[in-house]
């Protein structure tokens, strides 16, 4: 590592050539002038994009008529064509919008594409200073008797990046394939999706390790070392993510799944290493819960065997509109309303006498589990619509009050609207 | 401006050291710390009389040298010194890659003539400053072959009773062949567009059929580069091979003390003409004033007598360029051996002058030999070629 320091240290030394300094004082000049002209008016009409798009290329002009003067100005060219591409790597966002939801071209950008620019760019600056070749075998110190170098790590680190990074479009496109030959559901495609990408991940660690010169006998002594670990220090995170993986096999919490979590219903969004995502419909919230949650407390699913929730909506009617007459129109009112499904059969019940209305219970079904407030404020609006067609009395809480009879037995009931008991 | 001056001074002055490694070597831990532990005792001491300096180096395999300082001089980056073969170094005088040695006469006194002659331009300019001579010898193992053979009929008789030879189907390893049978004149004649007389002819024939002959042999064998052959002797299929001298820090480690070295085999009455290989320093064009006159000091030092022959004995891989540094050969076989294969490589050293890398008729005349140590040619029909290849100007 001191080794590597000292050379990069050492780079310090082309600052006193006169040519380098005239290189970095012209791009300095550039990033000055384009930070000053931008307040001007004129500049200002254009979008701010244009900005590093006319920098790149006024430094690209400069460093060409440094070179019609045979002035050495290879590095400001490097500078200007790096600063280029970094900006017109934007622009190739729109074609991919085109095929690809934001979210993806995003994560696309921020995960692959911008990262290997940068790498290449850091790069190509190494080989312009140094010999990455020279640099790539300088020496970081030994494991189990295998010497590491600058090379061979960065060539690990990068690998375990790519497998984490790049390994979820194929493993989507196999889950999807499966998904499409062998008929598995939505929610097992994403379960194999996320499956296939940890075996992938798996696999191209053991690869890795065994690239660097680690036998098995190393990797088995690294993997105890990581038991004595995993049970001492991070016994959380290895139990959250065995969790996950067996969550992912037994199949209840799957992406796409809804769950039932403090009384609302939440739909799981992406099952990671340590936690679940949940997204909540009611206030639009994602909640991370560690995935151990789902593994040792009981959670309610409406989704596991199928995706339809049967929902309910209670009511209550006026004492004086026969309950059967009520029960029909409940039943009718349910069918016209369109997320309802028409089989099973809504079902109305006569649940109970309150204290000044009866109450009745509309069951219906529903195929998204995540609608079910927005169904059952339609059934709702629905009903009392149909109640205001029909004149069914919603009653408000009433109370008679009357003078007491001495004794009980001397008092007379008011029989001008019969009333059974419950 | 005299604090400026003062804080000038103080500043440690970097100087930019690349590095070209010889064909046939990779650049690998080994071949960086063994680079890597050269440099720094001999920077260390430089340190002593300029503790004001860093150095810092970078190697480069030669292929890729002399595009490698192109593109680095354009950006202002190139190094301040060039560590390379003289064959490169005036190459890259002629593209204006580097600039011309300054070596005063009592400097040039100290080189010994024909290797200053290498690296001199026909305008009289200083491609580089010779440093050390690495030299072609036979590296043998020693538990199989007790005593390296001298001549060439030795050498086949050996192979007879089981010890296995490589030989290199590169041109640069096999030209040796071409002094120890007679060959060497008329390769001198036809590469300064002469046609060979038809003794030197002959002489061609004879040496293009003894490998032809050589190939037929069971314990003969020829592969495509220096490299396979160091790896085939290091693991022990194979038993003697043709070698540079900088090969051997890579086969001390391989094989010990069980590592022989000889002179390559010469001929009845003919020796043989190993291609030698002088390194030298060249100097970069992008350096600061400071730059450039430590890199010059740094190459002055590494003239003087003392360093040239610390070095050597320290390396025991090359010879020293300076004439004026006793090589003791009394006490180390090593350092006698490359003395005797300098003095076998000094018939060679004419051809050292096109022998260039890069030069587009070794390639052209490798694809002659290839099909005729394979027996497709015949030695004469080979012969007509090598001399219409050799005769075609660069």
């Amino acid at each position: 590592m001191r080794e590597l320091i000292a050379e990069i240290l050492g780079w310090r030394g082309y600052l006193e050539r006169g040519s380098i300094q005239l290189q970095l004082l012209l791009l300095a000049a550039v990033l000055l002038g384009l930070q000053l002209h931008w307040t001007r008016r004129w500049l200002r009409r254009w979008p701010r994009a244009v900005a590093p798009l006319l920098g790149s290329v006024a430094t690209l002009l400069l460093s060409l008529a440094l070179q019609n003067r045979s002035i050495p100005a290879g590095l400001l060219q490097f500078l200007g064509l790096s600063w280029l591409g970094w900006t017109l790597l934007d622009l190739l966002r729109m074609p991919f919008l085109r095929w690809l939801p934001e979210q993806r071209v995003q994560q696309l950008f921020s995960r692959i594409f911008r990262p290997l620019y940068l790498l290449l760019a850091i790069l190509a600056l190494i080989n312009q200073l140094d010999s990455s070749r020279d640099l790539a075998v300088i020496g970081i110190g030994k494991l189990f008797g295998i010497a590491l170098t600058i090379g061979n790590i960065s060539t690990a680190v990068l690998v375990i990046y790519g497998l984490l990074v790049a390994s979820g479009p194929p493993a989507a496109a196999l889950a999807w394939l499966l998904h499409r030959l062998i008929g598995i559901s939505d929610g097992s495609r994403k379960a194999l999706e996320i499956i296939l990408s940890y075996a992938v991940v798996g696999l191209g660690i053991t690869a890795v390790c065994f690239q660097l010169g680690l036998n098995s006998t190393a990797l088995l002594a690294i993997a105890g070392g990581l038991s004595v670990g995993l049970g001492f220090g991070i016994k959380e995170v290895f139990s959250n993510f065995i969790s996950g993986i067996w969550l992912l096999f037994e199949g209840s919490v799957r992406p796409g799944e809804v769950l039932m979590l403090d009384g609302d219903s939440c739909e799981v969004r992406k099952l990671g290493l340590r936690a679940t995502l949940l997204w909540r419909d009611r206030d639009n919230a994602e909640l991370l819960i560690p995935n151990q949650t789902f593994f040792t407390e009981a959670a309610t699913s409406y989704t596991a065997s199928d995706r339809m929730r049967r929902s309910q909506v209670n009511v209550g009617a006026a004492y004086h509109h026969d309950p059967a007459t009520v029960i029909a129109l409940l039943e009718a009112t349910a069918l016209q309303v369109p997320l309802v499904l028409k089989q099973p059969a809504p079902k109305a019940l006569l649940l109970s006498y309150g204290d000044f209305a009866i109450n009745y219970a509309l069951r219906f079904w529903i195929a998204n589990p995540m609608d079910n407030v927005t169904i059952c404020s339609d059934v709702n609006q629905a009903i009392w619509q149909t109640f205001q067609e029909h004149q069914i009395e919603i009653p408000f809480p009433q109370q008679v009050e009357y003078a007491m009879t001495w004794p009980p037995q001397a008092h007379e009931p008011n029989l001008e609207h019969p009333r059974p008991r419950s | 401006m005299g604090g400026c001056a003062e804080l000038r001074r103080q500043l440690p002055v970097v100087v930019y050291v690349a590095v070209g490694l010889q064909e046939g070597h990779l650049l690998d831990r080994d071949t960086a710390d063994s680079f890597a532990s050269h440099i720094r005792q001999f920077v260390h001491e430089f340190g002593r009389l300029h503790p004001n300096v860093l150095v810092q180096t970078a190697l480069y395999p030669e292929t890729e040298l002399r595009e490698q300082i192109r593109r680095r001089n354009a950006s202002g980056l190139g190094p301040d010194l060039i560590l390379t073969s003289a064959d490169l170094a005036n190459a890259l005088l002629q593209q204006g890659l580097v600039s011309a040695m300054p070596l005063d006469q009592e400097e040039r006194n100290q080189i010994d003539p024909a290797l200053l002659d290498q690296v001199i331009d026909s305008h009289g300019h200083q491609a580089g400053q010779p440093l050390v001579l690495f030299t072609q010898l036979a590296c043998f193992d020693r538990r199989r072959v007790p005593t390296p053979p001298a001549t060439l009929k030795e050498l086949l008789a050996q192979t007879a009773t089981g010890t296995q030879v490589g030989l290199s189907l590169e041109l640069g390893g096999l030209l040796w062949s071409a002094g120890s049978l007679g060959g060497l004149s008329g390769i001198n004649a036809a590469a300064r567009g002469l046609q060979p007389s038809p003794e030197q002819n002959q002489g061609l024939v004879r040496w293009l059929r003894w490998l032809q002959e050589a190939n037929n042999q069971q314990r003969v064998t020829f592969l495509g580069d220096q490299a396979s052959l160091r790896q085939r002797l290091a693991a022990g299929s194979l038993d003697w091979i043709s070698c540079q001298s900088s090969d051997l820090d890579g086969l001390r480690r391989s094989l010990g003390s069980h590592l022989g070295i000889s002179t390559l085999p010469d001929g009845e009455g003919q020796r043989a003409s190993p291609l030698n290989n002088l390194r030298v320093l060249a100097l970069g064009r992008n350096s600061s004033r400071h730059q450039r006159a430590m890199a010059i000091a740094l190459a002055r030092y590494s003239l003087k007598p003392l360093v040239q022959k610390t070095l050597t004995l320290d390396n025991r891989s090359f010879l020293p360029a300076n004439r004026y540094v006793n090589v003791p050969v009394q006490s180390s076989q090593v350092l006698a051996t490359m003395v005797g294969a300098r003095q076998q490589g000094e018939s060679s050293e004419a051809l050292v002058r096109w022998f260039q890398l890069g030069d587009p008729r070794v390639k052209e005349l490798e694809a002659v030999l290839v099909p005729l140590v394979f027996g497709v040619i015949e030695p004469e029909a080979a012969t007509e070629a090598f001399v219409t290849i050799l005769q075609k100007r660069r």
